[in-house]
């Protein structure tokens, strides 16, 4: 008897199949009509909660930035007698235009009993409501570098310091320089009021401007949930050919002596040469190119550029001799333009029209004169994407560089 | 409603209108029955099947922005999704290896194929275990590589291999059974 191939009875089967239709009962489409609008509900659903997360997001971010620095805050009424600690009341003050001891200092359980003079109290409400401090150790001084290194005065050191510079020290005088005060509890002796325990205030905020080159490294793998199956991708070409550019606009905002956050805008291009071989797995298709059911080689080179937006953190690390933190951010572009591979009847975008990257980074800044520092940054980029909506989502190396930028300091 | 052109309802189905949505359906809900009823286990399979394949080719609708062949792009959609569904119940294939030969075919068996109609060659793949029905659709129907099966639903080539084999035998079984009671019936 002869023996047939594989291929005999797969082209006679598909022939069979390739038309085949089986009949559907009526009420198919109510029910379809129905999961739908369930789908669609389901969906709406989730893109409430992102556009709600999103708004979120931005209304803290915005009431964090424009908050009011002070470290006062009355957290309870303070009772009709007795008036609230407010900005514009302690704001009407005299500043003292560059102090040079900014921070509080200890008052003994003695001390501590003595109301103070309401003339010199900043903080005086009501000349009826003396204001107690208690006992803090922690003296700051005024540093040109980044980080400020507290002075410890000794007990003696302390108390040699008159009653009258404590109280001139004024916790919301402006500088230019990076100034942290650890203010520990002020407590007024009604009990009325309660402050804030603890707080650091926040200063300068740094404008950045940055350019950077990275190379791409990443690795493409065939989609295997795809039709189209991509083969021997090879994208080991001349390195100069896969490289890309972001330009970068943003800005620093101190959280605490060891946080900043990070927000910025940028520019994005990126680039990539690709030589790589594909079949398309679908019956029709392979028809459709007569015998030759292969792999079809092809070369594509593509450029793509596209604005993005961008969040992060940076960690301080040191600061002596030099400012040196390490980062995450993330960072989401949209493509302004798109690459495309065209096959039969399908489309491949070479770079998808949204890109979302996750950062790691190491920064290090040299102060070049005055306010302006220059930022040296290398970076490790993964990509964050999924193949298909339903599929998880994947993180993958997508490529490295360094960043070379100015920071300007408010 | 039903002369619209297939740019027409693409643009409806990208907007999610019912009507267009409903064209759509009714065009294509037969073909889309035939493929899922070859991977499903029974008819009520296969409809649930088609109906996930249907919301799935209305999402994809809007991400795919250029469909030259609807027909074409709608069986890839729905044999990609009746793959994801396989993966997604886990269902385990045996991985235990085969050691028979792989038999060829021969005339005899291809003129049985031949004089069954499309009903019964469906009844004998739907026989098939679920891991070796779906092997034996994606290599022998759909034109699947070993390779490719072997990414899609994470076994390994090998599997793949032993696995059709053991599909093909049991299909050229029913095929002779076929052939035994209809020589008995002439």
């Amino acid at each position: 008897m002869k023996e047939l191939s594989d291929k005999e009875i797969q082209d006679l089967l598909k022939s069979r199949f390739e038309d085949f239709k089986a009949p559907t009962s009526g009420d198919s489409w109510t029910e379809l009509n129905a999961a739908l609008d369930e789908a669609g509900n389901q969906g709406a659903i989730l893109n409430y909660m992102k556009v709600g997360l999103a708004v979120l997001v931005v209304i803290s971010s915005l009431i964090w930035f424009f908050q009011d620095e002070t470290p006062y805050q009355a957290t309870e009424n303070l009772g009709q007698s007795n008036q609230a600690i407010t900005k514009e009341s302690v704001g009407q003050l005299p500043i003292q235009e560059t102090p040079t001891i900014i921070a509080s200092a200890p008052i003994d359980e003695e001390e501590a009993s003595t109301p103070f003079d309401s003339k010199n109290d900043p903080f005086n409400t009501s000349p009826n409501q003396p204001i107690v401090f208690i006992p803090i150790i922690k003296v700051q001084e005024n540093s040109s570098d980044d980080t400020n290194t507290g002075t410890e005065l000794s007990q003696t050191e302390i108390e040699s310091k008159s009653q009258n510079e404590l109280t001139n020290f004024d916790p919301l005088i402006p500088s230019r320089s990076e100034l942290l005060v650890s203010i520990s509890t002020y407590r007024l002796n009604t009990d009325l009021i309660s402050i804030d325990s603890t707080k650091t205030i926040k200063k300068n905020s740094e404008l950045f401007f940055d350019l950077s080159s990275f190379l791409l490294y990443d690795r493409l793998l065939p989609n295997q949930n795809d039709a189209l199956f991509f083969q021997n991708i090879n994208s080991d070409l001349d390195l100069t050919e896969r490289i890309g550019f972001k330009s970068k606009f943003g800005i620093v905002k101190p959280i605490n002596a060891l946080i900043e956050l990070e927000f910025g805008v940028s520019y994005l291009l990126l680039q990539r040469n690709l030589s790589y071989s594909y079949q398309n797995t679908i019956l029709d298709f392979v028809e459709s190119q007569g015998s030759t059911p292969n792999s079809i080689k092809s070369e594509t080179k593509s450029a793509v550029h596209g604005l993005g937006v961008n969040l992060g953190f940076q960690h301080k690390i040191g600061s002596k001799p030099y400012y040196q933190s390490v980062g995450l951010s993330l960072d989401v572009a949209r493509m302004l333009n798109s690459k495309v591979i065209q096959i039969g009847d399908a489309n491949r975008e070479v770079f998808a029209e949204y890109q979302q990257f996750l950062n790691i980074s190491y920064l290090t800044k040299r102060n070049l004169s005055g306010r302006y520092s220059l930022r040296i940054q290398p970076y490790l980029t993964y990509s964050i994407s999924r193949t298909l909506p339903e599929a998880p989502i994947q993180v993958k190396p997508f490529g490295g560089g360094i960043t070379i930028g100015v920071s300007r300091e408010n | 409603m039903d002369h619209m052109t297939p740019h027409q309802v693409i643009a409806g189905c990208r907007k999610n209108r019912r009507k267009e949505q409903n064209v759509l359906h009714d065009r294509y809900k037969d073909k889309v029955m035939g493929i899922c009823l070859r991977f499903a286990r029974n008819e009520d399979e296969a409809k649930d099947l088609c109906q996930e394949s249907f919301i799935k080719i209305f999402k994809s609708l809007k991400s795919e922005k250029r469909i030259e062949n609807l027909e074409s792009w709608i069986h890839r959609i729905t044999v990609n999704h009746a793959i994801d569904d396989y993966n997604k119940l886990k269902r385990r294939i045996d991985s235990e290896p085969f050691n028979q030969e792989d038999q060829p075919w021969f005339e005899d068996e291809k003129a049985i194929i031949e004089r069954l109609d499309t009903i019964h060659l469906l009844e004998i793949i739907n026989k098939l275990p679920t891991g070796f029905r779906m092997i034996f659709n994606l290599y022998m129907i759909d034109g699947f590589s070993h390779e490719e099966i072997a990414g899609k639903l994470q076994i390994s080539t090998s599997t793949s291999r032993s696995q059709l084999t053991r599909a093909k035998r049991m299909v050229k079984n029913e095929l002779r059974k076929i052939d035994m009671s209809y020589e008995r019936a002439i």
